[in-house]
Parts: C-alpha cells; sequence; structure tokens
C-alpha cells in the first residue's frame, strides 16, 4: 500500500526539510521500515520498541490515534499518516 | 465531574461586578458564569512555566479558590518562562513566591500554596474537592499519578505539556474522554533532557489551559475533548488530531467499559 506520511517539523531534519513524504507498507511498522531506507536514522529517532514507538512521538491514521493498535494496524492504499511530537515539559 | 451548584454566599459583590465586568459582558458568561468561577476550586500542579502562567489567568478570572502546588524553589534558570518570579524571589519556595504575587493581583480569591511533591500517597488529598485540575508538571511520572487520581476523583484534567516551541493540549474528562494513560501507554520522554524551552510555549499552552478551564467551570462553549491539539511554533503550524480510548485502559478502563 502506498501512503503519505505528514512529519513533524523535529523530525524534517531527517527528511531533507520535506514535510510530507511517500512510503509503501502493509501495516504502520512496514511503513516505518521502508522511511528508515529512505530517511537514515529516522526509526531510531522515532525509538521503535516491540511493536510500537516508546519515544516522544504519536502517530495518527487520517488524524486518528494509533495506539490502540500499535505498528501492527494495517494501512489502506493512500492512507495518510501523521508523525507528531510530544513535548513533555511544563 | 462535579457540578458546581448554586450558593448565596457566593453572590457577586459590587467590586466583582467591576472587576470582571469585561468578561460579565461575554453573552454565553454573564454574570451565572462568574458566579460558577467564584464558587470554584482548581489545582495548578507544578508552578513552571505553565503553572505559573496558568496561575495568572485563573486568579485575574476570578477562581475563587486556587491550590499552587510545587515541591521546587526558584533559581535563576527559571525566569525565561516562570514570570511570576523576580530576581529577588531566587531561593524562596515557588508556591509561597508565587502566592504571595496572585494575592496582590487578586486579592478577593483564595489562594493556597502547598510545598510538596506530588506523590501516590499526597494526590488524593490534594486534588481533593476541586473541580478542576491543570497539569503544570514537567514530568510523566508526576502526571500519571495525577491522571489516576483526577480519574478516580472524577475531576476534569487539562493536560498541556512543552518542547522548545512544540507543546501540546487536550482536556480529559473522567468516563467521557481517553485518560491520560490511554494516550501515552508509556512515558514519551526518553528524549526530551536536556529540554529547550523558550517562556512564550508554556504561556500559549497555560492561556488555552485556562480557556478550557474557564469553559468547562462555566459550562459554555465546546471543549478541547477527545482532541489533541498540536503546536508547532517554529514552523507555526497549529494540527488537531483525533484521539480514542484504550481499549483496555488499566487507569480508566478504556472503551470496554462504556
Amino acid at each position: 500500500m502506498n501512503v503519505k506520511i505528514h512529519i513533524n517539523w523535529y523530525l524534517q531534519r531527517f527528511t531533507n526539510g520535506q514535510m510530507v513524504v511517500e512510503t509503501a507498507g502493509q501495516n504502520v511498522g512496514e511503513c516505518l521500515e521502508n522511511l528508515e531506507v529512505q530517511f537514515p536514522g529516522i526509526k531510531e529517532e522515532l525509538c521503535v520498541g516491540q511493536g510500537e514507538l516508546d519515544g516522544p512521538y504519536q502517530i495518527y491514521i487520517k488524524s486518528t490515534n494509533l495506539y490502540t493498535t500499535k505498528l501492527a494496524k494495517p494501512v489502506k492504499e493512500n492512507d495518510e499518516l501523521a508523525i507528531q511530537f510530544i513535548g513533555g515539559g511544563g | 465531574m462535579k457540578l458546581i451548584e448554586r450558593n448565596e454566599g457566593y453572590m457577586l459583590t459590587e467590586d466583582d461586578l467591576i472587576r470582571y465586568g469585561r468578561q460579565i459582558l461575554y453573552p454565553s458568561f454573564g454574570q451565572e458564569g462568574q458566579e460558577k468561577l467564584k464558587r470554584s476550586h482548581v489545582v495548578v500542579a507544578g508552578l513552571g512555566g505553565l503553572g505559573t502562567s496558568a496561575s495568572i489567568y485563573l486568579a485575574c478570572a476570578g477562581i475563587g479558590h486556587i491550590t499552587l502546588v510545587d515541591c521546587d524553589r526558584v533559581e535563576l534558570p527559571n525566569l525565561n518562562r516562570q514570570i511570576l518570579y523576580c530576581e529577588e524571589d531566587i531561593g524562596e519556595k515557588k508556591p509561597f513566591s508565587a502566592a504571595r504575587k496572585l494575592a496582590k493581583l487578586n486579592p478577593s480569591i483564595k489562594i493556597t500554596p502547598l510545598f510538596e511533591r506530588v506523590t501516590e500517597d499526597n494526590v488524593r488529598d490534594i486534588i481533593g474537592g476541586a473541580h478542576v485540575v491543570i497539569d503544570g508538571m514537567d514530568n510523566f511520572e508526576t502526571r500519571f499519578i495525577l491522571n489516576s487520581a483526577c480519574v478516580a476523583e472524577k475531576i476534569p484534567f487539562i493536560h498541556g505539556g512543552v518542547y522548545g516551541l512544540f507543546g501540546e493540549i487536550t482536556t480529559i474528562i473522567p468516563g467521557k474522554t481517553p485518560c491520560l494513560a490511554c494516550i501515552y501507554p508509556a512515558a514519551p520522554e526518553k528524549k526530551l533532557k536536556p529540554l529547550p524551552i523558550f517562556g512564550v510555549t508554556p504561556a500559549l499552552i497555560a492561556i488555552l489551559q485556562v480557556t478550557e478551564a474557564i469553559k468547562l467551570l462555566a459550562g459554555f462553549g465546546n471543549l478541547l475533548t477527545n482532541r489533541m491539539l498540536y503546536i508547532n511554533g517554529e514552523g507555526m503550524e497549529f494540527t488537531i488530531a483525533d484521539l480514542t480510548k484504550k481499549p483496555e485502559c488499566n487507569i480508566c478502563g478504556g472503551s470496554k467499559l462504556q
């Protein structure tokens, strides 16, 4: 499945400033694997643990949060994903 | 969520009508809205960039009782963003320094300063009886403690977080919206330290938190519930994402209980 991923400003240093990138995969995890091939280092920054993100990021599919099904969530053709950065300070 | 009931002891005074006159003019708020604020108790948990900015606007708005809780003393690096403190306050306990300034700003409200670390043992004593808790914390460990207690006590919890020029906010209503443990299954702070921050970022998020608190307490407007607002000050992008409950959240019961 081909998808678009909206890249948070903080991660655009990995995508050469691109705000939206295209990649492919059957589920979110595969899309992130392919994103890493295109933009080395981004997966480590995202802190992809065992089937879920454990760093300061959230992933949304069509503006709806992913966390209920983690990275195994299947994607559909032309889905749009967004990676958001979580500010944890006060 | 506790309903704020009418009580003759909290009727507005002539001074109140003058002080709050410009917001009383707002059609969906009015005197009734102001009376509800006067009867309200808000806990500001954490008195850093978020908490100091939030507490100023809560006090100005006429929240009748504000509890301020923090376990730190004022330090020089705080002063780029924690706008209730001055250089002469360095070394002072934050809740007492903040309470002194707020009492000058609005002597007609009650302010309770608590120099304490929020823990699982004391959290219910701190937030008990409050109508809203404002998240001004700088770490997720304590946020999760507050979230669990707010869920148990059915107290709305207005979450805010900041980093550099980024921030996020959502309003959590126990039983109705995802709780913080639904939204963040794991504490997302591995890469957050040392934490860069400009003063404007917590100020912006805090003002939105107080906006939510005023609407929630006075009972008007639409709340930022079931949604997260992400603010990117560097790119000047404001994004809203939908939130859903985690099916088996071990704090709020998640969607399985609904």
